[in-house]
């Protein structure tokens, strides 16, 4: 573990709560989305979790356990109906708020602006782990779908067989 | 003496010496099972026959756990029953029937011993193979009945499908026709229960008349065009999930049955609620690749359905259902009080309310909620429109929330049944309901019926009601950083005319002809949000009821010191616009009340009970406390 890594642990540690804080109250005022419906409570247990494993992957300079998480994220919010917009902007306002205290409270160094080039890389990585995941569900979804499909469409022929093109409800 | 045995090989050999009874005379039915029920045989006949008890001869009565019974014959043994006298051919046909004979049971002729005299007697013998399937989806009686009933009903729905589907006479267009008339189909079925039974020429009736809702009103609507899209899409929503409702309810019948005193769709809701969320994705999926994720000028209403039907099909594995079974099982537990909810919904939140056109750029406020058919493809879960004002009626259009009504299955007259006894199925019920629907979630009115002589108590603490508000309020912060508790800071629950609804005594009936009423407390202040435990708060209410029964704000006529509450109801504003922390000695004295309330359950139910109600009630105090410290935090900083 280097000296920054150390350092940037102790920064986060102690400003953790106010952290926490201020992403929780922001995602409460997303309007229109998932987020803006969720409990203060529910949601500091959420970003917790987050920020501990961003934490680790940059302690530990080891991207795996961000993959295995994002994806796990990604299925659950993928089920719950989040748009990947949505969860794009929670990243963000995550990552505004991160850099926001580390800026604030990290002496001014080269070490500093390693720190936020980490930082930055981390974010996107777990952004795109995000979105490749929404993606490949697209797609694989897609294709099992391809019966259901045939079925309908043999069902509206049949019906239109029937009444001619014409939809009028009798 | 002789015994049982050395009687019926008497008994027998006097009968064999009569001359042969010949079967088309024969008059007499014995009944051991079902039909030795006088109000289920009226059901089904229609008539009370005259009858003396009986013991059939040579037969055992096979009885399977959680199912019906059955006979097989069986030498030496002997089963009780009643002989029935005057059974015409046409009562026979209608028992034949009922009975599948041929297919599930055999009608056979029988020795039965009534008194000192034996008789020959048509009696039906079942046919184990064949009942077998109906052993593991846990049949009963009454089971067997509704499905004699769904199956008259079925041949009017029949008619009705070749009428307005004009597609071949396969299963799907049947399945449309049930789906879009499944409401009158239940009313049908609630009605002949009620009634010991139904003339056929009015469930012909009733099936005629339900209308097929259509599209072609929207081409001359131009406004309800303009949100057509989601109005179908919630539409087919609701059919999918009545559609798995009806699998889960068929396949698992032991597994969702409630006691007649709940509303019998709760579990199977709860259960096809459960597989929608969790294949959320793949429902999403279908919609688009059958393109039914938006209005499409060339499909028909009953189209839709039918792709709901595909997309049902598509998603209900046996082995999925299982899990989603064993979870429940798992899960549930028992109460003494039992339970409702009602959930708000809107995208513009308490706007919505007198919202004007267009501010709602999703539903208009669900101003053509009507229109689309909604209440009756959304019936199992008592979807309506709530403009809070008296009644909605399905003739008019209004603006105002999407109110879900656990256990609400007539909105005219209020009629309903408490969803459950259970605060695991409500609050999951509840979450599951939030996460389906998609549309923001806004209110939730939690009801506890309560025993008609428990004395109402005066409230002397109104800190207990701030503990009830950290649990299932809303605190957040408002655009200034400020933190209120937004259900009463924003008079979601202030009524100009009646002040602030935190709680109030409703009468609920249960029976559209009775005049009987149960005593209901209901309480307005929680927030409905997305992904939320509510067992603490429904386990605090139901404590604080049985613990402490205290007079609720609204609806009571006798209340004591009705000035009392007036100041409490002024404290609880003042305190929604800057929450003070509560002082420790009330939170635990709060605490111990609904404590002392739920021991009365685990004095009932058990060991096990208490160790699920001390679980909770360490989550209360946790969750009571942490918001606490919160708001002693955003306290201190604005002193």
């Amino acid at each position: 573990m280097t000296v920054a890594n150390n350092k940037l642990y102790e920064v986060i540690e102690k400003h953790k709560d106010e952290l926490i804080t201020e992403i929780c109250n922001r995602l409460q005022k997303l309007s229109s989305s998932h987020y803006e419906m969720i409990d203060f409570e529910r949601h500091q247990e959420r970003e917790e979790e987050f920020l501990d494993i961003i934490i680790k992957v940059i302690h530990e300079n080891n991207e795996r356990p961000l993959k295995i998480y994002m994806e796990n994220l990604a299925r659950q919010r993928s089920n719950e109906g989040y748009s990947l917009e949505e969860v794009q902007n929670a990243i963000r306002i995550f990552e505004e708020e991160f850099w926001d205290i580390l800026v604030t409270h990290y002496p001014v160094s080269k070490e500093l602006v390693e720190l936020l080039t980490d930082c930055n890389m981390v974010f996107g990585l777990a952004r795109d782990y995000f979105a490749q995941y929404y993606m490949d569900k697209t797609i694989a979804m897609q294709n099992e779908l391809n019966s259901l499909k045939e079925r309908f469409y043999k069902y509206k022929q049949g019906r239109k067989d029937l009444t001619g093109n014409e939809a009028v409800d009798q | 003496m002789t015994t049982n045995l050395t009687k019926n090989f008497t008994f027998r050999n006097r009968v064999k010496k009569n001359k042969k009874v010949d079967s088309q005379t024969i008059d007499k039915l014995f009944v051991y099972g079902s039909l030795n029920n006088d109000y289920y045989l009226q059901l089904l006949t229609g008539v009370t026959l005259p009858n003396d008890t009986g013991l059939l001869l040579n037969h055992r009565r096979i009885q399977p756990e959680n199912s019906f019974s059955f006979a097989l014959p069986w030498k030496g043994f002997t089963i009780e029953g009643r002989l029935l006298y005057h059974v015409t051919p046409d009562i026979i046909k209608k028992l034949d029937d009922y009975e599948s004979e041929g297919k599930l049971y055999k009608r056979k002729i029988a020795q039965v011993q009534v008194k000192e005299e034996i008789i020959e007697a048509w009696v039906y013998i079942g046919k184990p193979k064949s009942l077998k399937p109906y052993f593991t989806k846990g049949f009963e009686e009454r089971d067997r009945i509704e499905e004699f009933v769904e199956k008259n009903v079925t041949r009017y729905i029949e008619q009705k499908a070749d009428l307005f589907i004009n597609y071949d006479r396969g299963a799907l267009p049947i399945k449309v026709t049930r789906e879009l008339l499944s409401e009158e189909v239940h009313s049908i079925l609630r009605q002949y229960f009620q009634d010991s039974g139904l003339p056929a020429f009015i469930i012909k009736h009733e099936i005629e008349k339900a209308s097929i809702p259509r599209l072609t009103w929207l081409k001359s609507d131009p406004k309800a065009m303009e949100y057509a899209d989601n109005y179908i899409k919630l539409a087919t929503n609701f059919m999918i999930f009545n559609q798995l409702e009806e699998k889960f309810r068929n396949d698992y019948r032991s597994e969702v049955k409630v006691s007649d005193a709940y509303y019998m769709h709760t579990i199977s809701a709860m259960m096809a609620l459960k597989l929608m969320v969790d294949q959320n994705t793949h429902v999403k999926s279908a919609h688009k690749q059958l393109e039914i994720d938006r209005f499409n000028p060339e499909l028909l209403y009953t189209d839709y359905a039918a792709a709901a039907i595909l997309i049902a099909e598509e998603l209900y594995e046996r082995d999925k259902a299982e899990e989603i079974v064993d979870w429940v099982n798992s899960n549930r537990h028992i109460g003494l009080l039992p339970l409702g909810a009602e959930l708000e919904f809107s995208n513009i939140g308490y706007r919505a309310i007198g919202a004007k056109e267009g501010a709602d750029p999703v539903f208009d406020s669900f101003y053509y909620f009507y229109n689309f058919d909604l209440m009756r493809r959304g019936w199992k879960l008592g979807a309506h429109i709530d403009d809070h004002k008296f009644l909605t009626s399905p003739n008019i259009r209004t603006r105002g929330f999407l109110e879900l009504a656990f256990g609400r299955y007539k909105l005219l007259g209020d009629v309903s049944k408490p969803a459950t006894e259970d605060s695991w199925i409500l609050s999951s019920i509840t979450d599951l309901a939030v996460r389906f629907m998609g549309i923001k979630p806004h209110s939730l009115h939690i009801s506890i019926e309560i025993p008609a002589n428990a004395p109402f108590k005066k409230l002397t603490n109104p800190d207990y009601i701030l503990c009830l508000l950290t649990l299932g309020g809303d605190l957040r912060e408002d655009e200034n950083g400020k933190l209120r508790e937004m259900r009463i800071f924003n008079q979601e629950i202030f009524h100009k005319e009646s002040g602030l609804n935190i709680s109030r005594l409703n009468k609920h009936h249960k029976n559209p002809e009775e005049d009987v009423w149960t005593p209901v407390v209901e309480y307005q202040f929680p927030r409905l949000f997305y992904e939320y435990d509510y067992q603490p708060l429904i386990m605090a209410l139901k404590g604080f009821q049985l613990g402490l029964n205290p007079y609720p704000f609204k609806g009571c006529s006798n209340l004591p010191d009705p000035q009392q509450y007036i100041e409490m109801e002024q404290f609880f504003i003042n305190w929604a616009s800057r929450p003070a922390p509560i002082p420790e000695q009330s939170i635990d004295q709060f605490l111990v009340t609904i404590e002392e309330g739920l021991d009365k359950e685990v004095a009932v139910f058990g060991k096990e009970h208490g160790r699920y109600t001390q679980r909770i009630i360490g989550r209360i105090e946790e969750q009571i406390k942490r918001r606490t410290k919160r708001i002693k935090k955003h306290y201190d900083s604005s002193q």
